[in-house]
C-alpha cells in the first residue's frame, strides 16, 4: 500500500472529482482497525460486518460534517463504537436482558463462536474483557489493544482523560478479579 | 502507571479472533458498490427534512390533551376555588383522633431520612452499573 498521507486525503475527500477514489483509500485502510474494535467489544462476525459496512456508508453520507481540523480516525472510530453501542443496547432490549446479563451472556457467546480460535487462557481473558461494562470495555480495548493515548481515546468518547484514566485502571482491576475468581 | 503489565505478561495481545478467509480482500470492493455515486445526501440514509406543519403538530396534540384533561377534571371535580368538600368527608377526617391520623400519615409520607436512603440507593445502584 502506498504512502497514506492524511492531509491530502482529506483534500481529496472533500473534492466531487475525487472523493470516491479518497473514500476507496479510507476503506482499505481503517477497515482492519475498526473491525477489530467493533469485534472485540462482542458482536458476532455477521454483526460486526454489518456494523462496518454501516460505519462507512454514515460516514459517507455523512462527509460534509467532517471537520477537517478533526483526525479522519477519530471520526471514524466515533461512528464506528456509536453504531456498536446503540446495536448492543438494541440487541439487549430486544432479549429483555439487564445489563449485567447481557454482558455475561456475550461471554458465554464466545464459546460457541466460529471465528474464535483461542485457547483456554485466551478464553477466560476475553470473557473477562466481555464482562465489563460498554463503556469501560471500550475504553480498555482502545487503550490495551489499539495502544490509543488518552487524549485520542478523549477525542472519540468526549471523555475527559482523568475519568479515561480512571474507567481504564478500573478495568484492569475487574478484569485481574475474574480471572483470579475463575482460576 | 503500568497497571495492565501483569496481564499483558500473563495474556499479551494475541487476537484469537479470525474471519472468513479474503474478507478483507473483498471488503472495499464490495462496500463501495454499495455508495451512492456522490457523498451526500445519502439517499435512505439521512432523515427528510420535516415540514413546519410536521414539526409542530405533535405539540398541537400535546395541548389538545392536556386542554381535554383539564375540562373534565373541571367537569368532574366542579370549580376547585369555590365548591366545598361533602360535608359527610370534612366530617370524617376531623372526627378521627390525632393517635388514628398520625399511622395514616406514616403510611401515606416519606420522611427526609427515608427519601435520603432511597436516593442513595438508587444512586449506588447506577453507579454499579457504570
Amino acid at each position: 500500500m502506498k504512502d497514506y498521507n492524511e492531509a491530502e486525503t482529506i483534500r481529496q475527500l472533500q473534492t466531487p472529482q475525487t472523493q470516491r477514489k479518497a473514500f476507496a483509500e479510507v476503506v482499505n485502510r481503517y477497515s482492519r482497525p475498526l473491525y477489530w474494535q467493533i469485534r472485540r467489544m462482542g458482536p458476532s462476525h455477521d454483526d460486526t460486518n454489518d456494523l462496518l459496512q454501516n460505519t462507512f456508508i454514515k460516514a459517507w453520507s455523512n462527509l460534509e460534517s467532517f471537520r477537517s481540523e478533526a483526525r479522519l480516525s477519530t471520526w471514524l472510530y466515533r461512528i464506528a463504537l456509536n453504531e456498536t453501542l446503540n446495536f448492543l443496547n438494541r440487541q439487549r432490549a430486544q432479549q429483555h436482558l439487564s445489563i449485567d446479563d447481557a454482558d455475561a451472556s456475550l461471554a458465554n457467546q464466545l464459546e460457541s463462536d466460529p471465528y474464535f480460535d483461542g485457547d483456554e487462557t485466551q478464553l477466560r481473558f476475553e470473557q473477562a474483557i466481555r464482562r465489563l461494562p460498554e463503556k469501560q470495555r471500550m475504553v480498555f480495548n482502545l487503550k490495551y489493544f489499539q495502544e490509543m493515548k488518552y487524549e485520542e481515546i478523549a477525542d472519540i468518547t468526549g471523555t475527559s482523560v482523568g475519568a479515561l484514566k480512571a474507567s481504564y485502571h478500573l478495568a484492569v482491576k475487574k478484569i485481574e478479579d475474574f480471572l483470579m475468581t475463575t482460576h | 502507571m503500568n497497571e495492565d503489565k501483569e496481564l499483558l505478561r500473563k495474556y499479551g495481545k494475541k487476537n484469537p479472533y479470525r474471519t472468513p478467509e479474503g474478507y478483507f480482500d473483498d471488503f472495499a470492493g464490495k462496500l463501495m458498490q454499495q455508495l451512492p455515486d456522490t457523498a451526500a445526501p445519502c439517499t435512505g440514509q439521512t432523515p427528510e427534512r420535516l415540514r413546519t406543519i410536521d414539526r409542530i403538530k405533535p405539540w398541537c396534540y400535546m395541548a389538545a390533551m392536556f386542554a381535554g384533561l383539564l375540562f373534565s377534571f373541571r367537569w368532574i371535580v366542579g370549580d376547585a376555588g369555590t365548591a366545598d368538600l361533602p360535608t359527610e368527608r370534612v366530617d370524617l377526617v376531623s372526627d378521627m383522633e390525632e393517635e388514628d391520623l398520625e399511622p395514616l400519615m406514616d403510611r401515606l409520607l416519606m420522611d427526609d431520612y427515608t427519601l435520603y436512603q432511597y436516593l442513595t440507593e438508587a444512586d449506588a445502584d447506577l453507579l454499579l452499573h457504570e
